[in-house]
């Protein structure tokens, strides 16, 4: 497939390899495909940008990788998911349990109901090392301890035997990210991790995971519906309408010249994209629900841009630049939308 | 010209959960801790903060729909803090609020026709053979197709129930309207159309608008001016572009750094602002920002709370700019 040989060129085998994937869901009304035709490649110490509004099927994908799928409702239909040199988009689930934790790990966007509120934080982040690395329980403390510290939790020794409740919102996002990185996965997958807090907050949690990824060499993946949070932390990006990628590219290819109509106008309805008075940009309509999705090309109701084939065909994945792919049949007539730099301008001399 | 709305020195206290020892006064949580603004006819003030700053707090204690601790409301020249059942009659045919969760807010066992028509009957603002006619008329107000009068909100998506809220608000010909959070909970595509309806509903109606939001980006579009609160206090208020472009107030100035700047070319702040909000349950002494600023003196940490500050027309409660002469801003706080 195109998507795979032209990104390993840039930065040899990657960690994480999803082709085709296709999950499909049981509804009273019958099946429906939630996630359709999925692939992307993740190298070590890349950070990917999962991007899209909700329903899109951002978290699925995510969830998926996870093998972390209600058993009931959600299944894999097809496609592959390889995870360093195994395929493990059908593995057992008791082989799935020893991947968990020691080579991809997941954080998620509410700590708080993430956390067991009833077992203190030491313990949750030692569990995962005693299972993994057969350490004794005094092991286990330390390197929680150990933990504690380097995700920046102040005064860790006595931090360690509190419960998730003496924390604040960002310390447990903090603590979260203790108990996914305790058995050194290569991998991390956060779904939203920054949505529940407050800005100067998400500004210290981004850091924080910018950080991790340069000591550590994490690869991961950042499920977001903030354009700027993927602006300032991730290297390349993925958009999803719909249940499909729309475009995935490089950062700043991707965000200074979109490819998909649907790209260019997120970005430029995006708040901070753009200043002074007058009505925004905005994107008629509204997302496709699972239960309709349109015929062709999903996003051509709302789109200006479409033409006759739009509604017949899907469009498939064509490299527009290196490295740089969008699903549209009119690709090469999409336009970035302005925006105003001189609102950035102001913020750098800040 | 008057202003639409004064509030002097406001203060809504709750008494912290739990059981206060025998002799000991119960704790209170400070949530709006001595605020004072104006609001002019057809202005909009954008009222920012991170949770738990008491700006929803403050939202609901104009409206009467939190009590008033101490301090003064005055709406259209009535002192609604004393809460006389009249007055507060007038101030709910003649102000309005918008909420965060579109959902939550509507009724849904009402159809939206019923919850905009109980609205009109309860405050007797059409005769009732016009109420229907009214009812559809504000659905096409706010871009909705009248065949979804007989709709229940669960068949609505969320931009289609934030904008059957925002009709209730319009129902009754409101000279104010506040809307707390009231984009926060849609997806970004369904935000701008919120925001380019409030915009185009404001200037047609000449509404005064409070627009409560922590995404600073919303505000910048919507609003002329913008107060900046941080645990129950406002820290800096002033005309939206010039506190943007240039904030005074050290907790402004972080605020806006830490929005992420959809540029690809900016990189994340290598030092952004550290700690959290403290609990309203302990503040700090002196300033309450002091325990995280960056800019932190000596009298930040004794001193009562920086008061009466002006610099380039706003208002800066921060010990680094000097007190004004009492002379030249006989207004007091803006």
């Amino acid at each position: 497939m195109t998507v795979a040989t032209s990104m390993r060129t840039i930065s040899g085998t990657p960690v994480l390899s999803v082709r085709d994937l296709v999950v499909g869901a049981k509804t009273p009304q019958g099946p429906r495909t939630i996630v359709d035709g999925v692939s992307f490649d993740l190298h070590q110490g890349q950070i990917l940008g999962l991007v899209g509004e909700s329903g899109s099927g951002k978290t699925v994908t995510c969830r998926a990788l996870m093998r972390l799928l209600p058993a009931t409702s959600l299944s894999i239909q097809s496609g592959s998911i390889r995870l360093i040199d195994q395929d493990i988009a059908h593995l057992p689930e008791d082989k799935m349990c020893q991947l968990r934790g020691s080579k991809i790990g997941m954080i998620f966007q509410n700590p708080t109901s993430h956390l067991d509120p009833v077992m203190r934080i030491g313990e949750q982040i030692a569990e995962s090392i005693r299972f993994h690395e057969n350490a004794s329980r005094r092991e286990a403390k330390a390197k929680a301890v150990d933990l504690l510290r380097q995700v920046g939790i102040p005064d860790p020794q006595s931090r360690v035997d509190n419960f998730p409740h003496e924390f604040s919102g960002g310390m447990r996002q903090r603590a979260l990210i203790a108990t996914a990185l305790a058995c050194n996965p290569g991998i991390l997958v956060a779904d939203e991790p920054t949505t529940a807090l407050d800005v100067t907050v998400q500004a210290q949690i981004l850091r924080l995971l910018l950080d991790l990824r340069d000591q550590r060499g994490l690869a991961m993946i950042l499920i977001t519906h903030d354009l700027g949070v993927v602006a300032q932390t991730c290297d390349s990006i993925a958009v999803m309408y719909g249940g499909r990628l729309a475009e995935i590219g490089p950062k700043r290819a991707l965000l200074r010249e979109p490819r998909h109509p649907y790209t260019a106008r997120l970005i430029a309805c995006q708040p901070g994209a753009s200043t002074g008075y007058g009505l925004m940009p905005s994107i008629p309509g509204q997302p496709p629900s699972v239960n309709a999705f349109p015929s062709g090309c999903r996003f051509h109701p709302r789109c200006d841009l479409a033409i006759p084939i739009c509604q017949q065909e899907h469009p498939p994945m064509r490299e527009m630049a290196q490295d740089h792919f969008s699903a549209c049949h009119r690709a090469e007539d999409v336009v970035p939308l302005r925006t105003d730099t001189d609102v950035n301008q102001a913020r750098k001399a800040l | 010209m008057s202003a639409l709305l004064q509030v002097e020195d406001l203060e809504v206290h709750f008494p912290a959960g739990g059981f206060a020892l025998p002799g000991r006064p119960k704790r209170l949580v400070k949530a709006v801790n001595g605020v004072s603004f104006e609001l002019a006819r057809g202005e909009t003030l954008g009222l920012v903060g991170e949770s738990g700053c008491g700006k929803s707090t403050l939202g609901r204690a104009i409206l009467h729909l939190n009590p008033i601790t101490a301090g003064r409301v005055v709406f259209d020249g009535t002192d609604m803090s004393r809460g006389e059942a009249a007055d507060i009659r007038k101030l709910r045919s003649t102000a309005a609020m918008i909420f965060q969760d579109p959902y939550n807010s509507l009724s849904p066992r009402q159809s939206i026709g019923d919850t905009l028509a109980e609205v009109l009957r309860v405050q007797r603002k059409n005769s009732g053979g016009k109420i229907e006619e009214r009812v559809r008329k504000l659905l096409s107000l706010v871009g909705l197709s009248a065949d979804l009068i007989n709709r229940k909100p669960a068949t609505l998506s969320g931009g289609q129930c934030q904008r059957v809220g925002i009709a209730r608000a319009l129902a009754i010909d409101p000279q104010l309207v506040i809307a707390d959070e009231c984009v926060a909970a849609l997806d970004v595509s369904i935000q701008a159309q919120i925001i380019n309806l409030l915009i185009e509903l404001k200037q047609r109606m000449n509404l005064s608008l409070i627009f409560i939001a922590h995404d600073l980006g919303v505000v910048r579009r919507l609003c002329d001016r913008v107060a900046v609160m941080y645990l129950g206090r406002i820290v800096e208020t002033g005309p939206v572009e010039q506190i943007f472009r240039a904030p005074k107030h050290p907790y402004t100035a972080a605020l806006i750094r830490a929005i992420p700047a959809i540029d690809p070319d900016l990189s994340l702040p290598q030092k952004p602002l550290g700690g959290e909000p403290p609990s309203p349950l302990h503040l700090p002494q002196g300033c309450s920002f002091h325990p995280r600023c960056p800019a932190v003196m000596e009298q930040c940490r004794h001193d009562p709370f920086p008061t009466d500050r002006f610099i380039d027309g706003r208002d800066v409660a921060c010990h680094l700019y000097p007190t004004a002469e009492p002379s030249l801003n006989g207004q007091g706080n803006i």
